[in-house]
């Protein structure tokens, strides 16, 4: 009898823990394959043509990384109970605040703008003019904020998440070797004719798409909005997890599209990607074209929630998907603003959209290294962070990385702004 | 009609005095670091501010050199 108690408790806690985890899950997983927007989806579909499979191992080995600075905004929102914004002013004083908040409200403009170039360019592939993209996105971005439920707008943005996995059954289509899938994405080399300058930049773009500011400030933000708690943390950390892996498999199915589709071709959008697959097979082609418009819009719904969550948190607004309209009125006007602003834009003829795209870059490198240094010293803040401060071993794994990320990103903006730069890599 | 737009005016004026009271609290209350200025912290904070300076240069100098160039 005890034996079968036992079980049985066993299972319901399990059961318990399932529960519970479903409530819980959301910021990391949306966070996640929001990360895989419009510019994303374009440094894959490039990365796939260029190179074939054969750096898959190189974005496989990018989810850890996202995973663990993305850990660090759960702890520091469970604990602090406070955005990335908020958090900075209070620890680092205005001068550090104020530009943190200026900057990622710059980046994550042009950064919208992208979201909508790529969806509009998606579209446009199905015969459907611009300013009809751009006011069906406005009215479903309106409409799923307006709920007056952070629950709801969750479980939506998880919905476009799930349609973003469409680069899954669109891989299976084609039947790629799952024996050179494996072997690419785990074995590390370099492809045919070695190390070049192409090859320098695709690396350095796929990790400039693999973590963005706006993701600091919006996971975050999430995590206070939902109200996690210390005691949610290691579902958080679940959450984030599984986000990760949907991030990678995006990646690498997408990868495995062009890489045997378009392997030699020269492509340079993913909107010009889904248009050259159309002709091999239709409905591939269709899948790339829908899986662009959804990243286009996952990126666009999260980086200007990121946006108003951090003017709401700096200035004392009320900044919550809890509060309706006429309780949030600052939140909701900046929403709105950013988003009619960043659409009219591409709406714009002859709008230099290359070079805001350059821009995006150049501007987000000004702000990462920044807002990842403030994440680690927040993180070893005993005061704020008690028990949950970064351990040794979390230190010197994420100073790692966040070094590493920062000469790279620096690498990468330096050679947008100066493209001979980097001549001397053959 | 001069008196709407009188009106419309002083409403714009309104809600800019209420931003920039705003900007003044906030900046008030956010002056001083709460922060512990370890030598750590200091040597974080002063690397960042030069890598900055650097980029922000960097940056405007390859504006003025398109602007120079006419592109």
């Amino acid at each position: 009898m005890g034996f079968f108690a036992k079980i049985y408790y066993r299972f319901h806690r399990f059961l318990r823990a399932i529960q519970l985890f479903l409530m819980i899950a959301g910021p990391g997983i949306i966070v996640m394959i929001a990360d895989n927007d419009a510019g994303g989806i374009t440094t894959y579909s490039v990365t796939g043509s260029k190179f074939g499979y054969s750096l898959m191992w190189f974005l496989v080995l990018l989810g850890p990384v996202a995973y663990c600075i993305q850990e660090m905004t759960v702890r520091l929102g469970a604990v602090t109970k406070r955005g990335h914004a908020e958090a900075i002013f209070d620890a680092f004083g205005s001068f550090w605040g104020w530009f943190s908040l200026l900057d990622l409200v710059l980046t994550d403009w042009l950064t919208m703008i992208t979201e909508f170039i790529g969806m509009t360019a998606a579209m446009s592939i199905f015969h459907i003019p611009p300013i009809v993209t751009v006011l069906v996105v406005w009215s479903l971005m309106s409409f799923m904020v307006l709920q007056g439920k952070y629950w709801t707008w969750e479980k939506m943005a998880l919905f476009f998440c799930i349609i973003n996995l469409i680069y899954v059954p669109a891989a299976i289509m084609i039947h790629p070797s799952v024996k050179d899938i494996l072997y690419n994405s785990f074995v590390p080399h370099l492809p045919k004719g070695g190390f070049s300058q192409d090859l320098f930049f695709l690396l350095m773009a796929n990790i400039g798409t693999t973590i963005a500011p706006w993701m600091l400030f919006f996971q975050q933000s999430t995590v206070v909005d939902k109200k996690m708690q210390e005691k949610d943390i290691p579902y958080g950390r679940v959450d984030t997890a599984f986000g990760a892996v949907a991030t990678v498999l995006v990646a690498v199915f997408l990868i495995a599209i062009t890489g045997k589709l378009l392997y030699g071709v020269p492509i340079e959008s993913a909107a010009q990607a889904a248009i050259k697959l159309m002709p091999i097979n239709n409905w591939v082609g269709t899948f790339v074209a829908i899986g662009l418009f959804d990243a286009g819009f996952l990126g666009a719904i999260c980086i200007s929630l990121a946006s108003s969550w951090a003017w709401g948190e700096v200035f004392g607004w009320a900044h919550s998907l809890n509060h309706k309209v006429r309780e949030a009125p600052w939140f909701y006007a900046y929403y709105f603003f950013d988003l009619m602003l960043a659409g009219t834009v591409v709406l714009i003829p002859r709008a230099p959209l290359v070079l805001i795209t350059l821009f995006v870059q150049v501007i987000a490198v000004t702000l990462l290294p920044a807002a990842l240094v403030f994440l680690i010293l927040l993180l070893n803040d005993e005061e704020t962070m008690g028990k949950y401060k970064n351990t040794l071993l979390e230190n010197i794994l994420n100073i790692g990385i966040v070094l590493a990320l920062i000469v790279i990103s620096t690498a990468y903006g330096l050679g947008t702004l100066f493209p001979n730069m980097f001549n001397w890599i053959k | 009609m001069s008196i709407k737009v009188d009106k419309i005016s002083e409403q714009f004026k309104n809600i800019f005095r209420v931003w920039i009271q705003a900007i003044r609290d906030t900046d008030a209350k956010y002056k001083k670091p709460r922060i512990k200025m370890t030598l750590g912290v200091r040597i974080a904070l002063i690397s960042l501010r030069v890598y900055l300076v650097i980029l922000i240069s960097l940056s405007f100098f390859k504006l003025f050199t398109l602007i120079y160039q006419g592109k």
